[in-house]
């Protein structure tokens, strides 16, 4: 089995079915494809955080390890991943994944995400709909055969009995992942190849969307360099007390040479590199 | 310090900041209001456009000392009707894609159409080259 088509039951508080994942990251070489997995646990402990969680009010998750910058991963990923496990792809939650090794790399970039993700995201939906089938099979006492998935519920052929995500996710996450699950014939296609709004379009225009300056946290500081005027400068001295004001601190680093303000609001960031005085030499050849 | 009244987004706010700080920054920074970007910080790029009595100015560039008692639009003030057809023509087209200049875009647009007279394509081009895009969204817009 290759390393990047493993999936796991991972489990979590709170119960349901959670499976752990990843989209590989990978060096483009080899003619075979992609080789190297950059951002795997250092030690090569292959150890997939959660990726795909149903919990027992039917609610469909995935853990966003990529960055949406306008490229449209927060919409083909979960539809990729909605195809398999047929869900409505408006009604799966993204949840923006932390840094962690545990979801490999979470560099974005390169068009990596679908031609790496496409593969795996499918495999991740085809594995949680059967195992949420086999769930429906014990509890509905009937033959999985007679099952099938549709839009967040599993229907029988034979009784017309149905049950939803949400009453089988528990059932489902105690069962042994399956190794290899079919995936769907594309002809069969519901989403992909279809036109899907974006996702992050309506946020981006209305001014909700966070961008990495928008983001606050407490006790955030603001740095802003200064440079030294010329190369191969070093810092002699600076006068820290003209850059004195509410809650300003300032460091001094050897390597690189510069000077750090710092602050708790940017605007005020901005302002202080002009109050500084700095003194430099040239350091001997 | 000295305290400052101002009207955002039809409600009245009052502010302590050192005289001289831009607009800009007491919108993000003392009222939380981050649909107005930072960008360039001179004025050049547009990333930090606001309405002021409808018409669309650089906040970056404006002391707080200067706005008296003129209304100002953010975005999200903007954004209270999101049925807007500015909006509806942005999702319709999906302009955005990084998504960071849109908002000055959008109020761009929207102060040229406070204008009385229908503007012409010229005048169009005009006020939207102002407004840079790295992303390159200007055949949509």
């Amino acid at each position: 089995m290759k390393r990047r088509d493993f999936i796991k039951i991972v489990s979590l508080t709170g119960g349901g079915l959670v499976l752990g994942s990843f989209i590989p990251m990978a060096a483009v070489g080899k003619e075979e494809g992609f080789i190297s997995f950059p951002g795997d646990d250092p030690k090569g402990i292959f150890k997939p955080g959660p990726f795909l969680q149903i919990d027992s009010n039917g609610k469909v998750s995935i853990m966003m390890a990529r960055s949406e910058m306008g490229q449209g991963v927060y919409t083909t990923l979960p539809t990729i991943v909605a195809e398999e496990l047929e869900v409505d792809w408006e009604s799966i939650e993204i949840i923006q994944a932390d840094a962690g090794f545990d979801y490999g790399s979470q560099a974005t970039g390169g068009s990596t995400s679908v031609r790496l993700g496409y593969e795996p995201l499918r495999k991740a939906g085809a594995t949680a709909r059967v195992m949420l089938i086999s769930a429906a099979a014990i509890m509905l006492k009937e033959k999985p055969e007679v099952l099938y998935a549709e839009m967040g519920f599993v229907v029988s052929k034979a009784t017309g009995k149905k049950l939803s995500y949400g009453e089988l996710a528990v059932e489902a996450g105690k069962l042994p992942v399956p190794s290899d699950v079919p995936l769907k014939d594309p002809k069969d296609f519901k989403l992909i190849g279809k036109k899907i709004p974006r996702r992050d379009t309506p946020p981006k225009l209305f001014g909700e969307a966070i961008f990495g300056l928008d983001v606050r946290l407490p006790g955030m500081v603001y740095a802003t360099i200064t440079r030294p005027t010329a190369y191969g400068l070093k810092v002699k001295s600076f006068d820290s007390s003209s850059a004195k004001g509410n809650k300003t601190s300032m460091m001094s680093l050897k390597s690189p040479p510069v000077l750090l303000l710092l602050e708790n609001q940017p605007g005020k960031c901005l302002k202080l590199p002009k109050r500084l005085k700095l003194s430099g030499k040239r350091p001997i050849q | 310090m000295p305290e400052y009244k101002l009207n955002i987004n039809g409600k009245e706010e009052r502010v302590v900041v050192e005289a001289g700080t831009p607009l800009l920054w007491v919108l993000r920074d003392e009222l939380g209001l981050t649909g107005t970007k930072y960008a360039c910080g001179k004025g050049l790029c547009g990333s930090c456009t606001v309405l002021i009595d409808g018409e669309s100015d650089r906040s970056c560039s404006i002391p707080v000392e200067t706005v008296g008692n003129r209304k100002i639009t953010t975005i999200e003030g903007f954004a209270g009707d999101k049925n807007h057809p500015i909006f509806k023509k942005w999702i319709e087209h999906e302009v955005s894609q990084c998504g960071y200049c849109q908002p000055g875009q959008i109020l761009t647009v929207a102060s040229l159409l406070n204008r009385p007279e229908k503007p012409s394509y010229t005048e169009m081009e005009t006020a939207l080259t102002g407004v840079l895009c790295r992303c390159g969204t200007y055949p949509r817009i």
